[in-house]
């Protein structure tokens, strides 16, 4: 009675904290993070589906969102429907294009610059890697580390900002592009 | 009176199950040591750090470099980003608080032109002296020849280093 007692009392702890973890702020950020990158992401051109995933980004960022991509980008990107332009503009250019985010760092309760700033907001450090494939069949891997402001809004959590982190301080006349080696020790 | 262990436990168990179960232990345990926390499994993209590391080539980064010693002229190193998924690979070529610049394509550090036997062939890239601070680094990839617009490198903090990359 007492041992049935022991593994009920266990599986209700195993169940409440899988609960608190599956459904606790840091991992409701993750899971955003991956919507993104789902809808971002895409195996054959221009499919319907395909253009309904980029619409359903409109749920996923804030309406005012600001994206900074950094030099050399001429500026930011700034509201959802020119977020969900570019992405588009992405997927016609390259039939395959994979997004990922690697490493998610999620600070709840803090702003991008560490700060404390309320339970509603959430710095999220993380680096984007995004691969495509040309339909000549050339494949490319870009890679940036990104500093985003993540807001909860109608109680859902939505990407409010976006900023390029530097990993290399350019010198005067370095390049933009970069060698980039990836692991795949973890992911793939 | 025991009976002797038959031909397909011996082959699967050993002679002694405890033994083989203490060596499959070490064995995971050096694995894991090796593969986990000392060499991290990299695999090149791009052409900037050719001919040391060609696009698509597999090789470690080896996170025990500085465990007693700090980076070093010459070392190819991994410059994490966020986190250890994704790195840049690139050259050391200059430490913290020298004065570097590129003249002609001549790396020269505190007036001194740079010996870099591991640039095949290099373009006139030019680049202004700049003095690095106590904790910079400056990082170039081994391929000059490419356009220097096309070459991305520059200052890189030592927080940034994980470790060596194995060149072979």
């Amino acid at each position: 009675m007492v041992k049935k007692g022991a593994a009920l009392a266990a599986a209700v702890a195993i169940a409440v904290a899988a609960y608190a973890y599956w459904f606790s702020d840091e991992r409701q950020i993750v899971r955003l993070l991956q919507a993104v990158a789902e809808s971002a992401s895409q195996d054959e051109p221009l499919a319907m589906a395909g253009m309904a995933k980029v619409a359903g980004l409109r749920t996923l960022l804030a309406p005012d969102i600001s994206i900074d991509p950094g030099p050399p980008a001429p500026g930011p990107i700034t509201g959802a429907a020119e977020v969900m332009a570019a992405v588009t503009r992405l997927r016609s250019t390259f039939p395959v294009v994979h997004v990922r985010f690697e490493d998610i760092q999620v600070a709840v309760g803090r702003d991008e610059s560490g700060a404390d700033s309320g339970a509603g907001t959430a710095a999220v450090h993380t680096t984007l890697r995004v691969e495509t494939r040309s339909a000549a069949g050339d494949e490319s891997l870009d890679a940036r580390e990104l500093s985003l402001l993540v807001l909860r809004r109608d109680g859902r959590w939505v990407i409010a900002a976006v900023k390029t982190v530097p990993v290399l301080e350019r010198v005067a006349g370095a390049g933009g592009t970069a060698i980039r080696v990836e692991d795949r020790s973890n992911h793939d | 009176m025991t009976t002797p262990p038959s031909r397909l436990q011996t082959a699967v168990l050993g002679r002694s199950w405890r033994w083989t179960l203490a060596r499959s232990a070490l064995l995971i345990g050096a694995a894991w040591l090796a593969f986990g926390v000392v060499l991290l499994p990299v695999r090149g993209a791009g052409v900037s750090m050719r001919p040391a590391v060609e696009d698509g080539q597999l090789t470690f980064v080896n996170r025990a470099a500085y465990w007693r010693r700090e980076p070093a002229r010459g070392d190819v190193v991994a410059l994490r980003m966020a986190g250890p998924s994704v790195v840049y690979i690139k050259r050391i070529v200059g430490l913290p608080g020298e004065r570097v610049a590129i003249e002609r394509g001549q790396v020269v550090v505190d007036g001194v032109p740079l010996d870099e036997p591991y640039v095949a062939r290099r373009r006139p890239w030019d680049v202004p002296p700049l003095v690095l601070g106590p904790a910079e680094y400056l990082v170039i990839g081994d391929n000059r020849d490419m356009r220097v617009q096309d070459h991305d490198f520059g200052r890189a903090q030592r927080s940034r280093m994980l470790g060596t990359v194995i060149v072979w």
